[in-house]
């Protein structure tokens, strides 16, 4: 005699049926032979039947996360089912077993209950864990500005910043729901918003990094290259999760399409702005951050030592040639070849 | 004082943006024109007859002074129109060299007439003198039989001078005014003339009522208030005009010369210890090292008891803007104080004040043919006194080969009651001046504590 069992992560039994008893579907809805509440699992996700040879297959319905063996990541549209190779739908396992012990009967298909405690006080977790996160956020956003803008009442300036922070983050968080609605028939708006928050705290912590480098080394090649990997950094985090969230078990793929993303995205706000700054401007641009951070420890070397250092600026400066063909160059070949403009004969007035 | 409606003084004092003699020393030069000026020229109106002795010594001069009228060669179109006088009887003529600096700069395409009652004449540039805004030029064609003896000497304050030229190309006019004496403030020679000097009139003389040259007009602030460049600047430049004109970059590498000579003159003796200083909260600050540097002081006070950033400034420039170009101009030397205070700040909001007073985008003059961009270098400096954070910016006048306009600007570390933000601004000055300046200047910064 052989079965038909859905098994959730942590391997406990959901549900089972009589092998013989095909098609046999699987899903979240009712009204299917096998049922799970497996968020990750489709409503109609898949069916098992016999393939033309009479092996027993598992044909995927046009599910979202699709079928895939658990030491794989690749996603399948047809697995043969057989003991010992199990089929992984969402994050429940389907398996065939062909020696079941008598004592556990076959149980009527039924939806699971939650692994701890009531719904409602899951639910409840859920709701404190986010708010916690976005009351995090907000005092956060709320002390770095009110460092920022001395001379205003600090009350009214925390506030804004809080309420700002808290609009810009709902705002990405919507994003990202709306793109998984459209992938997965879900929002899952709460879980985006914490990786949201998480990825905001995080970038905020990272970017202090390269700032203390221009702080304590200034011009030094170590900024640069603390900036881009401040940035690759934040955005792989936010990415990273936020593909999670929205297919959970993604896997190798989705890690390495966000470890590229972010590697662009940190690329191109790093040296863009380099880039833009090499187009010609009559202004000159002091920069310089500050930390707070004993003087006495800061290396520093005397101004006659930073004068003799720059002769590399000089130099930088006698190569700076004149910027690509414009229209006053054709201008300036002419004047350059012309010496003193060629008397003309006199003309004395009438 | 004018005005006390506003309880509060700005932050920054008004007259500091600018010297004095910089405010129009470009401003004689008219530039657009209407065309009925235009006919006015040909034929000069008589002058209202003043004074007897003004409208002989007009009589006299008229001859020999001249409208000039820079043209761009292609469009035939005026590019500027300002005055000038013949000084010699074989075609010799001296006006401003704003007035005819295209001449340097796009020889090719530009061309210079000069007109008066007795003829019109085509005008070649033979010398320069960009420190005083000197040029000669030769006429080409028979000269007028009378020239304008450029022989110096001195006057007492007060006596009469009579200033010639095209004001706003109206013709040829002659005001009355009054010889006060030469400007003390400034590193190149000026005459403070208090005449209606307008703009049009740059480079027409100034002379004696025995007709003798005092100096040429050269710039106003308006109000009667006028300057002159003295009469023994174009008798030296007169005495080194070449034979033959130089090229573009002869004129150039001349005008060149004369200014790095300058800026070596007025400049290599700044902030060498021991220097001239004043107390601004708990720092000595360096202040006018001489007469030809101009100070100024603001603070805002503490009248005001809401929390929030004070800033009390103290700075001096040299009194001059020199004429390079009708879009560049170099300043020579300027440094500023700024004090920064927080009051009822924590250290956290008064370090972020800093940063974001130090960090600044700081506008110049210049067109992408005339300069570089801006190059930076940031560095933590240590001087005897405090830590430093400063950023040195420079970039190159690509017209004037060895000469450089940079800021360099320092905010103190590590004082979190008050800190303080120093730049100093160097224009038109060879590279190796910027260095020895910048190695002195954070060191001429003291403590009172």
């Amino acid at each position: 005699m052989s079965w038909l069992e859905l098994v959730d992560e942590g391997g406990r039994l959901l549900a089972r049926r009589d092998a013989r008893a095909l098609p046999c579907t699987v899903g979240r809805a009712h009204g299917n032979a096998l049922v799970t509440s497996d968020p990750y699992v489709d409503p109609h996700h898949a069916e098992v039947a016999l393939d033309d040879a009479g092996r027993l297959v598992v044909r995927d319905l046009g599910s979202v996360n699709g079928l895939r063996r658990p030491d794989d990541d690749a996603r399948h549209d047809l697995l043969a089912l057989e003991p010992g190779h199990d089929v992984l739908l969402g994050r429940s396992r389907l398996r065939l077993v062909t020696d079941a012990p008598a004592a556990v009967m076959p149980p009527a298909p039924r939806p699971v209950p939650e692994p701890a405690g009531p719904r409602w006080l899951a639910a409840t977790r859920r709701r404190a864990v986010q708010l916690a996160a976005a009351a995090a956020l907000m005092a956060v956003g709320a002390v770095v500005a009110t460092i920022g803008v001395p001379g205003r009442p600090a009350g009214m300036v925390a506030g804004a910043a809080a309420v700002g922070i808290l609009l810009l983050v709902t705002i990405w968080t919507a994003g990202w729901a709306l793109a998984t609605r459209l992938r997965r028939g879900e929002s899952r708006f709460g879980p985006h918003f914490v990786v949201a928050v998480v990825a905001t705290l995080w970038s905020a912590l990272v970017s202090e990094l390269p700032g203390w480098a221009d702080f304590l080394l200034p011009d030094s090649p170590v900024v640069t290259a603390l900036l881009f990997g401040a940035a690759a950094a934040s955005w792989y985090v936010a990415l990273a999760l936020h593909l999670r969230v929205m297919s959970p078990g993604g896997g190798a793929r989705t890690q390495r399409a966000s470890f590229f993303a972010a590697l662009v995205l940190a690329g191109v706000g790093t040296w863009l702005p380099a880039a833009l700054e090499r187009d010609f401007s009559t202004v000159a641009t002091i920069t310089g951050t500050l930390k707070p951070f004993p003087a006495a420890l800061v290396p520093a070397r005397t101004p006659a030592q930073f004068a003799e250092s720059l002769e590399g600026l000089e130099r930088e400066l006698l190569d700076d040639e004149e910027p690509a063909a414009t229209g006053s160059r054709v201008l300036r070949r002419a004047d350059d070849e012309g010496a003193a403009p060629q008397p003309e004969t006199p003309q004395p007035e009438p | 004082m004018t005005s006390t409606a506003d309880p509060r003084p700005p932050r920054r004092p008004a007259v500091r943006s600018r010297p004095p003699a910089a405010l129009a020393a470009a401003a004689l030069l008219l530039a657009a024109l209407s065309a009925r000026a235009q006919d006015s020229a040909a034929a000069p109106p008589p002058p209202p007859p003043a004074d007897a002795s003004a409208a002989a010594v007009f009589q006299r001069l008229a001859p020999a002074v001249v409208r000039i009228e820079v043209q761009e060669s292609g469009s035939r179109a005026k590019s500027g129109v300002g005055s000038g006088f013949f000084v010699s009887t074989d075609g010799l003529l001296v006006t401003n060299y704003h007035v005819v600096s295209r001449l340097v700069h796009r020889p090719a395409s530009h061309a210079a007439r000069a007109t008066a009652a007795g003829g019109s004449w085509t005008l070649t540039l033979l010398a320069v003198d960009v420190v005083h805004d000197l040029a000669v030029l030769r006429a080409s064609g028979p000269a007028p039989s009378l020239a304008i003896a450029v022989a110096p000497r001195e006057l007492a304050k007060g006596t009469r001078v009579l200033a010639l030229g095209h004001p706003r190309d109206l013709g040829l006019s002659i005001v009355e005014g009054t010889y006060n004496g030469r400007l003390e403030h400034t590193a190149t020679a000026r005459l403070h003339y208090t005449g209606p000097i307008n703009p049009g009139m740059s480079g027409g003389p100034a002379v004696t009522d025995d007709g003798a040259l005092v100096g040429v007009n050269v710039a106003t602030m308006g109000e009667e208030v006028a300057f002159l460049v003295p009469a023994d600047a174009v008798a030296a430049l007169l005495a080194r005009v070449p034979a033959a004109p130089p090229d573009r970059a002869g004129f150039l590498a001349g005008m060149t010369a004369d200014l790095a000579a300058l800026a070596e003159r007025t400049m290599a003796g700044l902030f060498t210890p021991g220097g001239p200083s004043v107390a601004l909260d708990g720092y000595r600050v360096p202040t006018a090292p001489d007469s030809s540097f101009r100070c100024w002081g603001d603070s805002d006070g503490d009248e005001d008891e809401a929390p929030g950033v004070r800033v009390a400034v103290h700075g001096c420039s040299m009194d001059e803007s020199i004429f390079l170009s009708e879009t560049l101009g170099a300043g020579l030397a300027r440094f500023e104080h700024e004090l920064v205070r927080g009051q009822g700040l924590g250290r956290l909001r008064l370090l972020a004040a800093l940063e974001g007073a130090f960090e600044q985008a700081l506008p110049f003059d210049g067109t992408a043919r005339e300069v570089t961009r801006f190059h930076c270098r940031h560095a933590n400096l240590r001087t005897a006194a405090h830590t430093w954070r400063s950023a040195l910016c420079v970039r190159r006048l690509r017209d004037f080969p060895g000469l450089y306009e940079g800021v360099f600007r320092s905010v103190s570390l590590g004082v979190y009651d008050a800190g303080l933000i120093t730049s100093l601004t160097l224009s038109g000055v060879p590279f190796d001046l910027i260095r020895t300046l910048t190695a002195r200047f954070l060191e001429a910064v003291g403590s009172t504590r």
